[in-house]
């Protein structure tokens, strides 16, 4: 295993473990904690092909500003939808939110 | 190459990663989660990607942790306490055992495939995985209480990561024959400018653009309608 492989292995195992809260997890906070993991483990990927090929650092590492930007802006929306569903139920389970079902 | 420094901050990360999503406490777990970011800026000081480690530290470790744990604080923990079941510890051991003969299942064929040599041991995991799975499916499915309990979601949750997990192994196993460049990386900001000024400079009006309306939506969501009551 050379030290490319190392890498994309650590952010296939935290890839799988934010897989792992989305398909248990009922609450929508842990849900929403999934998705940062899910989402650092992509950026830590590009990283990590960026570090051990050699071409220009530089748009790599822009691309993984772009994502961190991303995942800051969905972090910010979605709590905000989290805040507002606890405001209208008192609770935040995903299972009880079943308003737009036909 | 050194192991010794990424496996401690690997086994740093996923820890915080798993206890992010397992503590009871959604304030430990908010915290964790912040841990969980500090150790991937660890990773890219590591990898000598020296911004973008200071980036996440200021906008994940910094910015967004502390917005969650303000989230949560708002939010308060959750009031109900499920009564354990009784094949609980049960479940969760046939949750592991699906979740490994699928890691098993999924190895064997993926080297199959790929006409990769299978040993002996992989061998007798790949006859003794199918009578696994079907003791677990006995115990998870038929063994429980009827009461609804997590312990299915969790054995759910460990089967689809670990298939996605063998996966992703099986491919980086295909990507042997890749040669991973070892040779020094010179950092330069100048690099990083002219990329993020130049070549991307319009994407980054965009983005901004993104960012006023998710700020300016989370606003909108968050506001006391007072005109209502």
């Amino acid at each position: 295993m050379n030290e490319l492989q190392f890498f994309i292995a650590a952010s296939a195992l935290f890839f799988a473990i934010g897989v792992y809260g989305l398909l248990s997890k009922k609450s929508a906070v842990r849900i929403l904690f999934s998705i940062e993991i899910i989402i650092n483990a992509a950026s830590l990927n590009i990283a990590a092909f960026a570090r051990f090929t050699p071409y220009n650092l530089g748009d790599a590492q822009s691309v993984t500003i772009f994502i961190i930007a991303l995942a800051a802006a969905e972090a910010a929306a979605g709590l905000a939808l989290i805040i507002e569903s606890f405001r209208l139920r008192g609770k935040v389970d995903v299972d009880e939110m079943d308003e737009l079902k036909g | 190459m050194d192991y010794l420094i990424p496996i401690a901050i690997l086994a740093f990360t996923s820890l915080m990663a798993i206890m992010a999503l397992e503590s009871r406490s959604l304030v430990y777990g908010a915290i964790s989660l912040g841990g969980f970011f500090l150790g991937l800026s660890l990773f890219f000081f590591y990898l000598d990607l020296l911004y973008l480690a200071i980036f996440q530290l200021l906008v994940y470790v910094g910015a967004v942790s502390v917005l969650i744990l303000f989230a949560v604080m708002v939010i308060g923990e959750p009031a109900k306490k499920v009564p354990t079941p009784r094949y609980g510890g049960l479940g969760f051991l046939g949750g592991l055992l699906v979740a490994l003969a699928a890691v098993f299942i999924a190895l064997f064929l993926l080297f199959s495939f790929l006409n990769l040599a299978a040993d002996t041991l992989f061998q007798i995991m790949l006859y003794v995985s199918p009578v696994v799975v079907l003791l677990a499916f006995v115990i998870l499915f038929i063994g429980e209480p009827r009461q609804r309990s997590g312990y299915r979601f969790k054995a759910f949750g460990i089967l689809g990561a670990s298939l996605v997990f063998a996966g992703f192994i099986g491919v980086i196993s295909y990507l042997g024959t890749v040669p991973s460049y070892e040779g020094s990386v010179t950092f330069n900001l100048v690099d990083l400018a002219d990329s993020l000024l130049d070549q991307y400079g319009l994407l980054i009006l965009v983005l901004g653009l993104l960012l006023a309306a998710a700020a300016f939506g989370a606003v909108a969501l968050a506001k006391k309608e007072e005109e209502e009551q």
